[in-house]
């Protein structure tokens, strides 16, 4: 099975780093980070992406931007996006709702759900 | 009633000639009390400042002179006579009349006066009321500010907290083997979940949005707001005692139930100055008679048999002044000191619980303190 390509956009490199190396670690993902989402679509470009997880809240560009740039670009229209959000009540995180049209998952967030995350949106993007 | 102040302690003969009835004459004015009514003040060539300075305040005087002195005259009127007259000066048989004027026109400056006093000290009160007032709401825009703030603050504090938790994930999966340090792996994880439930206890405290309800276990609720209040419980030297029966869900808004509790619960810890015991109790039933509430309170949403949830929350304070425990739930009823209560915490309460068409009870308790009784229906769909 080859791997899962994984970018991780959030201006925290720290959790970015952190996640990228344990993910990396279990063999199965290819990731790359970056902090500044003015970066992210140059990123894919070159990168290509599977999945995108997506900070909402970043200082030069906020995630909502970011999701819009991939969505205009017919290269990436259809790749997933998730949010990774740090402001969400207990009642908004169970609702298992979205973050205009995308689905999100509250910070902080387990290694398994991104895991989870993965295989649901990869298995059925293919 | 007419007295008259006399330097010899005498009724003159001018007032016998004008028909006055006097009620009696004193030499010296401080013998006068407010109930003297009227006072003559013949000066008889008597030291008028002295006199009329002990008369003004006791009562409306008017002075009489034996003969005109325009500068005696001038300085009785500044001293508060209503008027100056002159034995002879007016015309005889007018002059009885002329004096019961002035008499008269000094108890209705006397009595006007007394009603501006009156409603100066009316408006003092009412000014101190309104100071309280305004501090409260002071108090109250500051706390809705920390909860417009709460989403940043959650912002701010839940983005270390992810990179900590993904830091232990990532030790947990290298280390694995290690059982010393999956063991402190272990509590560190425990104690950003912790960490992160206050924060998200926070949110749904401040969340400002419509009611959402859900079917909730009230106990989940109430554990929830009791991690919220731990620092205060330790501040505050309390302990609490917690007693929660199996529950069945309940349809309730968790944010809003939150934020009941929330008062209820600071409420009770402060009423406990140096310490004292939260007891919180809960309870399943089925009502077994609708006990009569307060107005305003949807008493006629219970009947007999209906399956109800119960909170009980008991502090081991002074209790409610029995003036107030009829309005405890009104706005601004608060028997904290300014700036120390919004006052509206209670009143919140109320309005949040009369949302839920349930009650709300507080009672003091025989043995000191007072209790909270909230009261829920259970949907019979959840």
């Amino acid at each position: 099975m080859s791997q899962k390509r994984i970018l991780i956009v959030d201006d925290e490199s720290g959790f970015t780093r952190l996640l990228r190396l344990t993910l990396e670690s279990t063999g199965r993902y290819l990731v790359e980070e970056v902090n500044d989402g003015r970066q992210a679509l140059p990123m894919a470009r070159n990168f290509r992406p599977d999945i995108v997880f997506l900070d909402v809240v970043m200082p030069e560009i906020d995630g909502g931007d970011v999701a819009t740039q991939f969505r205009g670009d017919p290269e990436f229209k259809t790749v997933p996006i998730v949010f990774l959000t740090a402001i969400v009540s207990s009642s908004e995180a169970s609702n298992q709702g979205s973050i205009g049209g995308f689905p999100f998952l509250a910070k902080p967030v387990s290694v398994e759900t991104i895991e989870k995350t993965v295989e649901k949106f990869c298995s059925e993007a293919v | 009633m007419v007295w008259l102040v006399h330097p010899e302690g005498r009724s003159p003969g001018w007032v016998e000639e004008a028909g006055i009835e006097v009620a009696g004459v004193v030499a010296d004015p401080a013998a006068l009390t407010r109930e003297a009514g009227l006072v003559l003040l013949d000066l008889a060539d008597g030291p008028l400042p002295q006199l009329a300075a002990m008369c003004e305040g006791a009562a409306a005087f008017v002075v009489i002179d034996s003969v005109e002195r325009p500068e005696v005259g001038r300085e009785a009127c500044r001293q508060g006579a209503e008027d100056y007259l002159v034995v002879g000066g007016v015309p005889a048989g007018q002059f009885r009349e002329v004096l019961l004027r002035a008499l008269d026109r000094g108890a209705r400056h006397r009595e006007a006066r007394r009603r501006m006093d009156r409603m100066i000290a009316d408006l003092r009160l009412a000014r101190g009321e309104l100071d309280a007032v305004r501090l409260q709401l002071i108090e109250a825009e500051k706390l809705d500010s920390i909860g417009r703030l709460a989403a940043g603050v959650a912002h701010e504090l839940k983005n270390p907290l992810a990179i900590v938790s993904m830091g232990v994930e990532f030790l947990q999966r290298r280390h694995g083997d290690d059982g010393t340090t999956t063991g402190v792996l272990r509590e560190l994880a425990d104690a950003v979940q912790r960490a992160e439930g206050v924060i998200r206890g926070l949110l749904d405290y401040s969340a400002p949005r419509r009611l959402e309800m859900k079917p909730q276990d009230l106990n989940a609720v109430i554990r929830a707001v009791l991690r919220l209040v731990r620092g205060e419980i330790r501040e505050g030297k309390h302990t609490v005692e917690v007693e929660l029966d199996e529950l069945p869900l309940t349809l309730v808004d968790r944010g809003k139930m939150m934020q009941v509790f929330v008062n209820l619960f600071t409420n009770a810890l402060q009423a406990m100055e140096g310490g004292g015991t939260l007891t919180v109790r809960t309870r399943a039933e089925r009502l077994q008679r609708v006990e009569p509430v307060a107005e305003g309170e949807c008493d006629e949403d219970f009947h007999v048999g209906d399956r109800v949830v119960v909170a009980e929350i008991s502090d081991t304070g002074p209790g409610i002044p029995p003036e107030n425990l009829a309005r405890i739930f009104e706005p601004f009823v608060t028997t904290k000191p300014a700036g120390k209560g919004t006052g509206l915490g209670l009143s919140v309460v109320r309005s949040i619980v009369n949302l839920h068409h349930g009650t709300i009870v507080m009672r003091n308790r025989d043995g000191g303190g007072a209790t909270a009784t909230l009261t829920l229906k259970v949907s019979e769909n959840t």
